[in-house]
């Protein structure tokens, strides 16, 4: 799972979108989230991108 | 680009604004370092280990002006705020201030011109860099205009406030810093200075600082109203 800063930032200079997962602790990644000011993309979402793949998948195999 | 010219930059020393009495004020920023120099290293190198912030400033012995009883009796005592301001037109303008003690007074009284007042300020404890979020006269309670800091900050902070003024005698007067992450959204206190006198006070700033940053005032204590500059440090952002 990795945290990216939200539209809410710039944060700490870092613009929307950077990833902020190896800068903070835990514990401050936590608060920023809940602050609106840093947001997960972790395994959820790469499901959700892994799904919407496969149909393009199996539309290519030209079975 | 246009360069600023000198004479947009201000001197704060506690309560008092010396820069009618000063020629030219010189902030210097260091950082100590050590040689971390390894083998197979094709070149030295060296690690940063502690900033430092200086601030001198040279000027005019001005009849009837405060500055050099004020400076002597700061010479070697600690707990003075000085403040160095640059680009002052601008509202939200660069401020570099250190908590310091005077470490140095040269007084020159040459026959053929002015008389002049040169002194250093000692590196005391560190130093902050910041923007100045107000600089003017408050004669009622309430929020004043928010300045934009650009980006918020995750990690607290320091706020000045340098009272120069009160109308009135202020007792327990009350100013909040607050912030928010736009500028007509939902304010949050970050900290808030109480003051009976003349003088500076720095309150800590903990957490996270959203971007936009104001002034508001929720007691006046009892004066009519107060001259005061307010200046905020954000870690990771200003500082």
């Amino acid at each position: 799972m990795k945290y990216v800063v939200t539209d809410k930032g710039p944060l700490d200079r870092l613009p929307p979108g950077t990833d902020v997962t190896k800068l903070y602790p835990e514990a401050t990644l936590h608060r920023l989230a809940k602050e609106g000011y840093v947001k997960t993309i972790g395994k959820a979402e790469k499901e959700a991108k892994r799904d919407s793949n496969q149909g393009n998948k199996i539309e290519s195999s030209g079975r | 680009m246009t360069a600023i010219k000198g004479t947009k930059s201000k001197v704060l020393v506690d309560e008092f604004d010396f820069s009618g009495d000063t020629a030219s004020v010189t902030v210097t920023v260091g950082m100590t370092e050590e040689d971390a120099t390894t083998l197979q290293a094709t070149g030295a190198e060296y690690e940063p280990i502690l900033p430092s912030l200086k601030i001198e400033q040279n000027g005019y012995l001005v009849s009837g002006s405060d500055m050099e009883s004020e400076l002597y009796d700061r010479l070697g005592v600690a707990g003075s705020y000085v403040a160095a301001l640059f680009d002052t037109d601008v509202v939200g303008c660069p401020a570099y201030i250190q908590e310091t003690f005077n470490a140095q007074m040269n007084i020159q009284a040459p026959a053929k011109s002015l008389m002049t007042l040169n002194g250093a300020w000692g590196m005391g404890r560190g130093g902050h860099r910041g923007i100045r979020i107000f600089d003017g006269v408050i004669d009622a309670t309430g929020a004043q205009a928010a300045v934009d800091l650009g980006s918020a900050g995750s990690d607290g902070g320091i706020a000045f406030l340098f009272v120069q003024a009160i109308t009135g005698s202020a007792s327990g007067a009350a100013i909040k810093v607050q912030s928010s992450a736009t500028e007509g959204g939902t304010y949050a206190d970050e900290g808030t200075f109480t003051f009976s006198a003349l003088g500076a006070y720095a309150v800590a700033l903990t957490g996270t600082v959203n971007r936009w940053l104001r002034l508001n005032t929720t007691g006046l204590g009892g004066a009519t109203d107060f001259t005061v500059v307010a200046i905020v440090c954000v870690n990771d952002v200003t500082q």
